[in-house]
């Protein structure tokens, strides 16, 4: 395979990587950042008979956009326009 | 003569039936101490920032209720302290920021206080009340005088109480700075709080 051939690849799989990532953070909860725990509410009925949101921490794992995803993605796609960049130069010289 | 006994009578029940009703400490006599479970109890506090809204929680609530007269609700007085070591926001990093001195300064400041003063009871429904509680309520070492919505319920069978509040605490007037840039952008200037605070009779 030619160089400029595996760099488009590279190129093209990174930005599929970013995408990816972006649609992760997405499905995940689209937080800003990065969450440990998340607060679930559940109602209860006390005994005073009233009926009370009860609010209790679960552990999972919810991606930041600014703290995680944003980077990742940021990185990704930067090694994306540096693969097309190579690639452009190889071809010329190829020419 | 029978008319005038019997508008009499009325009237004073009438007058008594209101009397009654001034307290949600029904059958109770003379002064009542709770001191709050802190199992039971919950605070939820919320930030509305333009950048972020998140919710957190604070955990290990202490402290106790004291009426003088079970007859007098308003006269309650107490203390409700919460530890800022127990905070949560579901993000480590940002409890980790919360305690810092830029923040809640925890290290100095470890409790977030209320002391009630008093309260003003506008309506009472049986063993529930409901009215305003006055006290001074301190965060970063910081007091000031606050009033918050407060709703009373009394199991009279197993003399314990349960207490909700809202209020809303504003970060400047706890002279909270935040790091530059975080304070109205991150986090909310104005911080909303929910407490359910169940408290057993001592």
């Amino acid at each position: 395979m030619k160089r400029s051939t595996l760099l488009i690849l590279t190129s093209l799989l990174a930005i599929a990587g970013s995408l990816a990532t972006l649609l992760w953070w997405a499905a995940s909860g689209a937080a800003w950042f990065t969450l440990q725990k998340v607060l679930t509410t559940q109602t209860v009925v006390d005994e005073f008979g009233d009926k009370v949101d009860k609010e209790i921490w679960i552990d999972k794992f919810v991606p930041g956009l600014l703290d995680l995803a944003g980077p990742i993605a940021g990185a990704l796609l930067v090694v994306a326009a540096i693969g097309f960049w190579f690639s452009r130069k190889d071809l010329k010289y190829t020419k | 003569m029978r008319r005038l006994l019997t508008a009499l009578v009325l009237a004073t029940s009438a007058l008594a039936l209101p009397a009654m009703a001034d307290t949600p400490f029904v059958g109770k006599t003379g002064a009542l101490t709770f001191g709050i479970d802190s199992a039971k109890s919950q605070l939820s506090f919320l930030s509305d920032a333009p950048m972020e809204k998140f919710k957190g929680t604070a955990e290990g609530i202490t402290g106790e209720f004291k009426i003088a007269d079970a007859a007098v609700p308003g006269g309650v007085t107490g203390k409700v302290i919460v530890p800022v070591a127990k905070m949560k926001t579901g993000n480590d990093l940002r409890d980790a920021h919360l305690k810092d001195k830029e923040w809640l300064n925890g290290g100095v400041n470890p409790n977030i206080t209320f002391e009630i003063e008093k309260a003003e009871i506008t309506k009472v429904d049986g063993t529930r009340a409901s009215g305003k509680a006055h006290g001074k309520f301190t965060v970063n070492g910081k007091s000031v005088s606050k009033d918050m919505t407060i709703d009373i319920a009394y199991a009279a069978d197993r003399n314990a109480i349960k207490v909700t509040a809202k209020f809303r605490v504003s970060l400047a007037d706890h002279d909270i700075k935040g790091v530059a840039g975080a304070a109205g952008s991150k986090v909310g200037n104005v911080i909303e709080i929910e407490a359910t605070l169940y408290g057993t009779g001592k």
